[in-house]
């Protein structure tokens, strides 16, 4: 059975170090702001290609912005 | 690159977005005046128009060509372009939407018939069941849009 996966990330921390409002970060990533929002909140899960445009922008690895919380057993 | 220099900092997906349902929004206003008009304008004298002329009368062919041409031909040619430049968290918000709208009319039609065969309501109405679907589909995209 799968098991549902809460992913953790540290998008509303990148946003704020770079004094970035969520409608900015939005306008970078060609999204709606409540897309921002609802990633920083954990309501949604990005796709992979959403993913990547993230971690270009703020020049990381994906998994130094998502954490699934996996211990790597 | 989205230029961000400007004061709408939406990208350009959003603002297409936007546009795009503004203009559905206009055409629908436009679509439902004129209906009201052409039903008001189409009533016999002496004939009371009351709130379901709107919805049953008879209308003038061109009328009901053209009101036909617009829910035929061009909104689904404003629906496929918003599909194309909505982004992805709208787009599962709008499913979602239309996931509730599946299950509305898959489950209050039959539910319907069932008591109307019973006796106990009139028969099915299309317009009371497409009413519901509308607003359902519509309540669970904004919910899962905004909330």
């Amino acid at each position: 059975m799968q098991e549902e996966v809460d992913m953790k990330n540290r998008l509303k921390v990148l946003r704020a170090e770079r004094n970035w409002s969520q409608a900015e970060l939005a306008g970078r990533l060609d999204v709606s702001r409540q897309a921002v929002n609802a990633i920083e909140t954990g309501k949604y899960d990005p796709s992979l290609p959403l993913a990547f445009r993230i971690g270009r922008l703020f020049e990381m690895p994906i998994e130094e912005i998502f954490d699934d919380e996996h211990d790597g057993e | 690159m989205t230029d961000l220099s400007q004061r709408d900092s939406r990208g350009p997906s959003e603002r297409a977005n936007h546009r795009l349902l503004a203009l559905s929004g206009g055409i629908g206003g436009l679509a439902g005046l004129a209906l009201a008009t052409v039903s008001f304008v189409s009533t016999p004298q002496g004939r009371h128009l009351d709130h379901d002329a709107v919805w049953t009368s008879p209308l003038p062919l061109w009328f009901a060509i053209l009101m036909a041409l617009v829910w035929g031909v061009v909104i689904p040619v404003i629906s496929w372009r918003w599909h194309r430049v909505v982004d992805e968290h709208e787009r599962q918000a709008y499913r979602d939407g239309a996931v509730a709208s599946f299950y509305t009319v898959a489950l209050s039609v039959p539910v319907w018939w069932f008591l109307w065969r019973g006796g106990a309501l009139p028969p099915v109405q299309f317009e009371w069941v497409y009413g519901a679907m509308l607003i359902v589909g519509s309540v669970v995209w904004l919910w899962r849009k905004y909330a």
